[in-house]
């Protein structure tokens, strides 16, 4: 829009013919340079200005929506016949995979009739309470950030309930 | 005693124990031994799992009542001639068996646990052998989201 405006002054300013037309002329021409064009060039300054600002705050606040949007994974583990299962399989000891830096919150709960139980990732320096029939337990973690494998135990129980926390690169 | 193994591959020199106690207790009329699917090995351990479900005997009892309150009637009621808890005691009694691992009124729980060393080797594994009692007909004890 401002091209256009432009340019229909220039050719206003070509058109004038006579001596007054010509100072008129002339100061359109002046106008042109630091009246409309100054105008322009601050419009253009602001406009790119609210792009930055605005291309800074999506920076800003991309990291924030990413974490809000990765919320806390839920495990639980299940305890019975002297082996860890996750909830609703059937695999005994199974593998577990985290993502690297991924925040896990860990349930433990023992179904295992008279036997105590507990988990304990000793690479991480975690171990729950002991925990009796049908009690259970949280634990909030943070996988490492770098990929690995890790052992989890039950500590009384730790040559049969024995798995593998396999940490992997987050995408 | 009525003893069905079909479903027992055999493996567990404890639960051969119970069986034989349990034979020898007279208020068991049937008794089935089968496989628990818990059971597993691995280069440490040996894990043997084995369900034993159980029936007592039964005998029937006159009861007295009175309908509506008013008309004394006999009915007779056929009931377990032993419990579960009566049955704990019996065990306890008897060598090689001992008290339960844990017991409620519906399961007793034995564990039993030694360490084998083969010949000419120096490291051995651990052999833990569970043993569940459960009286048939008793409530369900799985759990809605055990599969």
């Amino acid at each position: 829009m401002v091209e256009n405006e432009r340019a229909g002054l220039a050719a206003r300013v070509e058109g004038c013919a006579s001596h007054r037309d010509r100072r008129w002329a002339g100061r359109m021409q002046r106008d042109l340079q630091h009246g409309l064009l100054g105008h322009g060039t601050r419009g253009a300054v602001a406009a790119v200005l609210v792009v930055a600002i605005g291309l800074l705050c999506v920076m800003l606040l991309l990291p924030l929506t990413a974490s809000t949007s990765a919320a806390v994974r839920e495990i639980t583990l299940i305890t019975r016949d002297m082996a860890f299962y996750l909830e609703g399989e059937s695999e005994p000891n199974p593998t577990i995979q985290l993502r690297a830096g991924e925040e896990v919150r860990f349930t433990v709960l023992n179904r295992d009739p008279g036997l105590t139980h507990n988990l304990a990732v000793e690479a991480w320096d975690l171990e729950t309470r002991y925990l009796k029939t049908e009690a259970s337990t949280t634990v909030l973690v943070r996988a490492p950030a770098r990929p690995g494998r890790q052992v989890y135990v039950c500590v009384p129980h730790e040559k049969m309930m024995r798995g593998i926390i396999e940490v992997v690169e987050d995408d | 005693m009525k003893l069905d193994t079909t479903n027992w591959s055999g493996e567990g020199t404890f639960t051969q124990t119970l069986i034989d106690a349990l034979d020898a207790v007279e208020q068991v009329a049937l008794l089935r031994v089968e496989d628990a699917s818990s059971s597993r090995s691995d280069v440490e351990f040996n894990f043997i799992s084995n369900e034993l479900f159980l029936r007592f005997g039964t005998r029937d009892r006159q009861v007295r009542a009175k309908i509506l309150g008013i008309v004394p009637v006999t009915r007779t009621v056929t009931e377990p001639v032993m419990t579960v808890s009566e049955l704990e005691r019996a065990l306890c009694e008897i060598d090689g068996v001992g008290p339960p691992d844990y017991a409620d009124a519906g399961m007793l729980q034995y564990l039993r646990t030694e360490r084998i060393v083969p010949p000419y080797q120096t490291r051995g594994y651990k052999l833990v052998e569970l043993v569940r009692i459960y009286e048939v007909g008793s409530e369900s004890r799985q759990a809605p989201d055990d599969v």
